[in-house]
């Protein structure tokens, strides 16, 4: 692994040496060493071989070296100004990576600050819509258990709706019977109220005679008083002869003064029994309202009958009526249970959600990673990575599955092989 | 007593599971990690086990396999409940002795469906 850090700096370490070389006073030292050794060497060379003609070469060679000396003083006074540019770059690069690296730092530590506040909030939301999912379905199953609790008492009630019927049916039956009965009944007593009316009138009529007969008597009585006082006077007429008669008479007189009684006492009695009959006669005949008993029940029956019908209606309607509200009990009570069933959703956001922070912990990671790298002015190789295919394998859920699917692929053909080779949701092995 | 045990971290599956198969007759004991339903089956004898696949701690497949290495569920079914639907993860459940899967969210006529094909 190649070290950029290390590198630079090595680079700049060298610079410096050869900075050294650089400077103009060690050059223009090290020059006038080199052309005094030249300039010796020329004036021994002339001494040694005394040739006019090598001592011009000699002279030219000198003056050639010294050029060429000159030029790569040149050159290196070029090659300097150029490593110097080249180290102040490099210097600045250097400290531009350090804020960089210092900043990348400071940035690193704020993101993953905020990965953990975006995972604490992300656990929350799962523990409040968990928290809300369990209250929600706690009502759901009240109301489920209100509904199937109403369901029962309406099976219930049309059990008991259906035997009631039955019975209250001949029960119905029995009252409209006895009411006939009772109908005929006072139909029956008012012909004999009649006849009794009738009867008592004619005990009244013939009371009424029994006073013309008292009347009689009461005159016969008194004719026969008047005979006998006759016969008395006639037999006072008759001296001795008459007397006999004359006990007769008074005899006869005597029963009529006791008939003329008797028939008072009859008269008495017949007047009696008279008012006593008309009394509890009328009495009787203004009591008698059996005529309006039996309008009346004849009214009530009336009445009743009706009831009975509006009954035997509601009899019919209440069977529909619970049907009818047992079908949308029913029908409450499948929305609930599907309501239910859509809670799982909750658990399904809620593994969502973790995914997504496990994500977000990945690339707060990779960003550690890629300080890390500059930090030490390392070379990016293969383990900095963010493997967008693993995590893809790691997604749990098909929908996400789905988008990451889209979001990577922008061409329809290869979603169609993915809805091809979808597993089913269901499956027995 | 058609008795099924439940094993789930989430609440609100616990709950909902609980709702639907209660009201379809059936028994219902939860248990919200799989360290607790293994502690809770030794006592319990359900017909029916119903798993998640993501838990704290030990895993549905591991848990399947845990409670296969009791002989008293060998023919016991248990069914993988998970937002999960990699065919991978099926047939790591299956080789573990995993009887179906059902991918969440289920609908309610369906997941009683198949209880009651297991579970009739």
């Amino acid at each position: 692994m190649i070290n950029l850090r290390e590198t630079g700096l090595e680079v700049i370490a060298r610079l410096r040496r050869s900075q050294r070389l650089n400077n103009p006073t060690v050059q223009a030292v090290l020059l006038s060493v080199l052309g005094a050794v030249f300039a010796l060497s020329g004036v021994v060379a002339v001494n040694i071989f005394t040739s006019a003609q090598f001592s011009v070469g000699v002279a030219v060679v000198c003056s050639l070296v010294t050029s060429a000396f000159w030029i790569g003083k040149q050159l290196l006074t070029s090659e300097n100004s150029n490593n110097a540019e080249l180290e102040q770059a490099l210097a600045e690069a250097n400290d531009y990576l350090d804020m960089t690296s210092a900043q990348l730092h400071t940035t690193h530590k704020q993101v993953d600050e905020y990965a953990a506040i975006l995972g604490g909030q992300i656990d929350g939301i799962s523990n409040i819509t968990e928290e809300a999912s369990v209250d929600l379905m706690s009502a759901l199953y009240q109301i489920e258990e209100v509904i199937h609790n109403g369901i029962d008492n309406i099976e219930m009630s049309q059990r008991n709706t259906a035997s009631f019927k039955e019975e209250s049916a001949a029960e119905i039956e029995d009252a409209n019977q006895r009411l006939e009965e009772i109908t005929q009944l006072i139909h029956s007593q008012q012909e004999h109220d009649k006849a009794h009316t009738a009867a008592i009138q004619e005990v009244l009529g013939e009371i009424d005679k029994l006073k013309e007969l008292t009347e009689l008597v009461k005159n016969i009585a008194f004719q026969t008083n008047l005979l006998a006082l006759n016969a008395a006077i006639e037999a006072a007429r008759a001296g001795d002869y008459g007397r006999g008669f004359a006990v007769v008479a008074e005899q006869v007189r005597t029963l009529s003064s006791q008939s003329s009684e008797a028939a008072e006492k009859i008269e008495t009695g017949i007047r009696s029994a008279m008012e006593t009959a008309k009394v509890h006669g009328e009495k009787l005949l203004s009591t008698n309202q059996s005529q309006e008993t039996c309008e009346l029940l004849t009214s009530f029956s009336g009445s009743l009958a009706n009831m009975t019908d509006h009954y035997r209606r509601l009899e019919e309607f209440s069977p529909r009526m619970l049907s009818c509200f047992s079908g949308v009990a029913k029908d409450i009570a499948g929305k609930v249970s599907g309501a239910i069933g859509k809670i799982q959703f909750q658990d399904i956001i809620r593994q969502r959600a973790e995914n997504v922070k496990l994500e977000h912990e990945a690339l707060v990671s990779l960003f550690g990673q890629f300080s890390e790298y500059i930090d030490g002015r390392k070379a990016f190789d293969d383990s900095f990575n963010l493997s967008t295919a693993e995590m893809f394998e790691k997604y749990v859920m098909e929908d996400q599955r789905r988008i990451h699917f889209d979001l990577a692929n922008s061409d329809g053909e290869k979603r169609e092989v993915v809805e091809e080779t979808r597993e089913p949701k269901i499956e027995l092995f | 007593m058609k008795t099924i045990h439940l094993v789930d971290d989430s609440a609100t599956m616990l709950m909902s599971m609980e709702m639907l198969l209660k009201r379809a007759g059936y028994d219902v004991i939860k248990s919200e990690n799989a360290e607790v339903a293994l502690t809770m089956l030794q006592t319990a004898t359900p017909k029916l086990i119903i798993t998640d696949l993501n838990m704290p701690g030990m895993n549905g497949i591991e848990l399947i396999k845990e409670i296969k290495k009791n002989s008293k569920f060998r023919f016991t079914p248990i069914l993988m409940l998970t937002t999960e639907s990699q065919q991978t993860k099926r047939e790591e459940a299956k080789r573990a002795g995993a009887t179906g899967w059902l991918v969440k969210p289920v609908e309610p006529d369906q997941l009683i469906a198949v209880v009651k094909q297991l579970v009739p």
